[in-house]
């Protein structure tokens, strides 16, 4: 009874206390706009395959830089509590107003470990119009020069440069020489950019890292030469003169802790590049020590490499660097690779060794295209293959009046393909096979069939580096072409074959 | 004492409340060990047999997926080094499918299962690189064509030709370009008479994702693609306003045909993928003709009740199935009644936590107490039920609640819930049987998705309703 009286006391007063407001419920909404992605308990969906909020630099600290991404999105690479993630959040700017994404805002930076103050509706709306005229996705590298996450380590820390000038054709030895300069780099990056097209220069790093214990990769590409040293130690190094594209990687065991840091360059002319990451066993981002992040060998995916059996060719239908959208890639048994364009109708890229990495398209958007994964990449062609030989007299034609179709192909039992073009009503079945030996090789064979409306002529090779032409063969690069059952001519640098009625055979070799 | 406490345990059981698992059975179809199979199309063959594509462009038919015991399901790897297709089936020998390059078909000519003949049908749309230029196919509609919707470039742009448009693709591989103002397909299907539907995903000129219908000729809301009219001499799609409403710019432009059905973002999925229309005629419950329509972000199926009205599609939405283990993708459903589903989550995320899942539902043979339908009237809606209603809570009008609102019709990203309204139910007349209940609504709003929540209504039988809310796209408001 007396509990009771109490109780109605207290409720009557609640009113007065809580205020029922139409504030928006943060917690709610992002359960229902936020939480597929960033999950529930705010460590990123699905195992962490997307960013983590929970105890996240991004969403502390200056709140100006959580606003900004969620009006306008954010794509690119961004690193996140060590692991590089690269989707792309899309822009909710549009989709959700002020307070609501005050409310989510607030919710976020008071939960799971965040403690920071809460976001207003006027402040998102001031944000939102101090960025009324972006139309564009931030990257991460943008926001981080707007606002830099706070608290957050350099990469580098304790990092110091020496510049050197000098004409340097390997590296010196720095204990012999004055630096020209000297400078703290609180940015904690190795980075030449300041000396840059100042030719003839050397340049020393020196600075301090933190590691857990186990195994990490560094990488090393540099132009022209540069060495990397941890602890002391040299582990990567690039001795001669020369461009990027010269990776080197070394694993090494560190223990948990600091460790020190040491990058030598030298750059005798022409263009710079230096770039040094470490990748973490398990784990496939690179965190970059240098402001250069390298070119493609900057992979942030586990590579799948695609071999053929010992008995079957393997395919790869996919975006393939150097030939057309519709690229249809073969590894053959024997180290012989091909990629054909159904769009243009031809073996575009011929290469040897290994065959194609499928993980940069198998893995999240699978955004770009991928280059072959082996060596002596030609480009034998890059136009449409196929013409009507009374316009290829003099030139190959630049459009196409003859219109052929791509009608597929077709596998034998080791997967060797043969792909049928039609023009008018006339079909050419396109065969493709390896012979091994001695001197392996890709044999093409091409079969007419129907009547043919006007003679049709085949592009060989287009304005390639052609060299030793003559009826029966001519070389591109390494790739030695032999033609059987026709003959080749030469317009403009281009190799054509006038088609007939009967079967003609090329093989590529290497030399 | 004794006598009390028998009573309330049968009552308490009699009121459980509703279980997915009383009515329909979610089961996961074993995977060959080791592969990944993001699945990302599902084929019904002969004898039982199901094909699936995965998004790495791998071909795997199953057998024993009907079966009682899944564990004796087998896989047999049919084909590989495909282009990502999305929309399979099979017809007379082969196994036809659109991916991202093309239409195909491939065969096994030689009978050692796997496929050694792959024939290209059509190719005449652009892609240049762009990893959004998804397509996705139907099966054959009613004149024997596929029906492919083309995304946009980078989902915002039309950079290849025909991105941004629906087309259909003759047996003979004729491409004709049909509808404009597409964005971002998810799935498409057809519903009982034929007609062609697909889901359009939230995004630029998309306030909410939605089911749309492709009714040939017409502009689906976004202009992005309609440069490409040009190409096969068609007049130019309409240019909507940016910053206006769907109801205002559809007044100026007899070709532009509103979303059938809006799927109000967060609320009713994010994602829409995969339809089918439930011609079993009842295998899988009483939803008669009703959609089914997959949801990728949270791994749900949803129901969708349409009619015409005016020449026009709509109707309503309803929660059905959830708890699926990936995001969904592709949707089938058997004549027999098993509805067979799979998907993945890499690169989108969703609630299902695993990267990929196969998985077949099946209905136990009990109905659940739902709205069966909702269909409009001149002053408001009309709902059925699944079995008679309690008809005193069905004729409180308290016991309804409605909210009206619309989106955005903008160049920019989605877009939130604008011009909302409370429409008064102002009465509630049940039938007879109690199976129908006519509300009367004051203040309807043309265009405006119709957001309906049923509180302590319950069967007559004291069955609980297992969806009380439905959201209904009012395009038109019947003149009888």
């Amino acid at each position: 009874m007396h509990m009771r009286r109490s109780l109605l006391v207290f409720t009557a007063g609640l009113p007065f206390i809580i205020a029922p407001t139409q504030a928006q419920d943060g917690g709610q909404l992002y359960t229902l706009y936020c939480s597929a992605c960033h999950g529930a308990d705010g460590n990123g969906a699905t195992g962490g395959q997307f960013p983590p909020l929970a105890k996240s630099p991004w969403v502390q600290g200056n709140a100006e830089r959580s606003i900004k991404i969620v009006l306008h999105g954010l794509h690119g690479p961004v690193e996140v509590k060590g692991k590089t993630y690269n989707l792309e959040m899309p822009p909710q700017g549009a989709a959700l107003p002020d307070d609501q994404i005050a409310a989510i805002l607030t919710h976020v930076r008071a939960s799971w470990g965040n403690k920071s103050t809460p976001v207003s509706a006027d402040q998102v709306k001031a944000t939102r119009g101090a960025t009324a005229a972006r139309k564009e996705h931030w990257t991460a590298e943008e926001l981080l020069k707007l606002h830099p996450l706070e608290n957050a380590k350099p990469p580098v820390e304790n990092l110091i440069s020496y510049y050197y000038k000098g004409s340097f054709q390997s590296m010196p030895d720095f204990s012999q020489l004055k630096p020209d300069a000297v400078e703290e780099e609180p940015m904690g990056l190795v980075d030449y950019s300041p000396y840059a097209k100042t030719d003839g220069f050397a340049m020393m790093w020196e600075g301090k890292f933190y590691t857990p214990d186990g195994k990490h990769e560094f990488c090393l590409d540099s132009d022209d030469g540069a060495r990397l040293l941890i602890d002391g130690q040299l582990v990567c190094e690039i001795k001669a003169i020369g461009p990027a594209g010269r990776l080197v990687k070394k694993s090494v065991a560190l223990k948990k802790g600091m460790h020190q840091l040491r990058v030598e360059y030298f750059e005798f002319a022409g263009e710079e590049a230096l770039s040094v990451g470490m990748k973490q066993q398990g784990s496939n981002g690179i965190k970059w020590f240098s402001k250069d992040k390298g070119s493609a060998q900057s992979k942030t995916w586990p590579e799948i490499m695609l071999t053929p059996s010992a008995d079957r060719a393997v395919m790869y239908r996919n975006f393939i660097q150097g030939t057309s959208a519709r690229g249809i890639g073969f590894g053959f048994p024997g180290e012989i690779n091909m990629a054909y364009s159904a769009d243009r109708l031809a073996p575009e890229l011929l290469w040897t060794g290994k065959f194609i990495d499928a993980g940069h398209h198998w893995t999240d958007r699978g955004v770009g295209d991928e280059p072959p994964a082996g060596d002596d990449v030609t480009r034998i062609s890059n136009k449409l293959a196929y013409a009507f030989t009374e316009e290829a007299g003099t030139a190959w034609p630049a459009g196409n009046p003859v219109a052929p179709s791509f009608r597929g192909y077709k596998l034998d039992a080791k997967g060797n393909p043969t792909f049928l073009v039609q023009i008018g009503n006339q079909r050419f079945l396109d065969s493709y096979a390896v012979v091994s030996g001695s001197t392996p090789a890709l044999v093409r064979t091409i079969t007419p069939s129907g009547e043919a409306a006007k003679p049709v002529s085949l592009l060989l090779l287009s304005e390639h580096d052609l060299q030793t032409p003559t009826a029966q063969s001519f070389q591109a690069g390494k790739v030695k072409v032999e033609v059987e059952g026709g003959a080749v001519r030469y317009v403009t640098g281009n190799a054509i074959l006038d088609l007939k009625n009967s079967a003609i055979t090329i093989r590529y070799t290497w030399q | 004492m004794k006598f009390f406490s028998l009573y309330l345990s049968t009552a308490l059981a009699a009121f459980a409340a509703p279980q997915q698992s009383d009515f329909y059975q979610r089961q996961e179809i074993p995977l060959p060990p080791g592969e990944i199979m993001e699945i990302g199309s599902v084929a019904l063959l002969p004898e039982q047999k199901v094909a699936v594509a995965t998004r790495r462009g791998d071909i795997w038919i199953c057998e024993g997926a009907y079966g009682e015991d899944l564990g004796k399901v087998t896989w047999k790897k049919f084909a590989q080094g495909q282009h990502e297709p999305f929309g399979m089936f099979w017809k007379d020998g082969w196994l036809w499918m659109t991916q991202r390059p093309e239409v195909s078909r491939i065969k096994d000519s030689d009978g050692d299962g796997v496929a050694d003949t792959f024939e290209t049908i059509c190719d005449d749309w652009g892609i240049n690189g762009d990893y959004h230029e998804y397509a996705f196919g139907t099966e054959p509609d009613k004149e024997g064509n596929i029906w492919i919707t083309l995304c946009l470039t980078g989902s915002g742009g039309a950079n290849s030709d025909w991105r941004g448009w629906a087309v259909r693709v003759t047996p003979e591989g004729k491409m004709i370009p049909t509808c404009s103002g597409i964005r971002s397909p998810g799935g498409m299907g057809f519903n009982a008479k034929g007609d062609v539907f697909y889901c359009d995903n939230q995004g630029l000129w998309n306030g909410s994702s939605s089911v749309k219908w492709l009714k040939p000729g017409s502009f689906q809301g976004n202009p992005t693609g309609n440069k490409y009219h040009t190409l096969a001499n068609l007049p130019a799609p309409p240019e909507p306003v940016s910053g206006s409403r769907v109801e205002t710019e559809r007044a100026k432009f007899p070709t532009f045909v509103p979303p059938a059905v809006v799927l109000p973002h967060g609320k009713v999925g994010q994602s829409p993928t995969g339809i089918v229309c439930d011609t079993t005629k009842g295998k899988f419950g009483p939803w008669a003709d009703q959609l089914y329509v997959a949801e990728q972000c949270h791994s749900q199926i949803q129901r969708a009740c349409l009619e015409e009205v005016n020449g026009i599609y709509q109707g309503a939405v309803f929660h059905f199935l959830e708890g699926f283990e990936a995001g969904l993708i592709p949707l089938r459903l058997d004549p027999s009644g098993i509805i067979f589903s799979g998907g993945s989550n890499r690169g989108w995320a969703s609630r299902g936590s695993k990267p990929f899942t196969f998985e077949r539902v099946k209905w136990t043979g009990k109905t659940p107490f739902e709205m069966l339908t909702m269909f409009a009237k001149p002053d408001g809606f009309e709902l059925t039920f699944t079995e008679p209603v309690d008809a005193k809570a069905a004729a409180d009008l308290a016991n309804y609640k409605m909210e009206a609102w619309t989106y955005i019709l903008q160049s920019s990203y989605g877009s939130p819930e604008v011009d909302k309204t409370s429409p008064k139910i102002t009465a509630a007349t049940v039938s007879a049987d109690g199976l129908k209940v006519r509300l009367k609504v004051d203040g309807c709003v043309k265009g405006h998705v119709h957001h309906l929540t049923l509180s302590n209504i319950k069967a007559a039988s004291g069955a609980e309703m297992w969806h009380p809310q439905a959201f209904y796209t009012l395009n038109e408001i019947p003149a009888k």
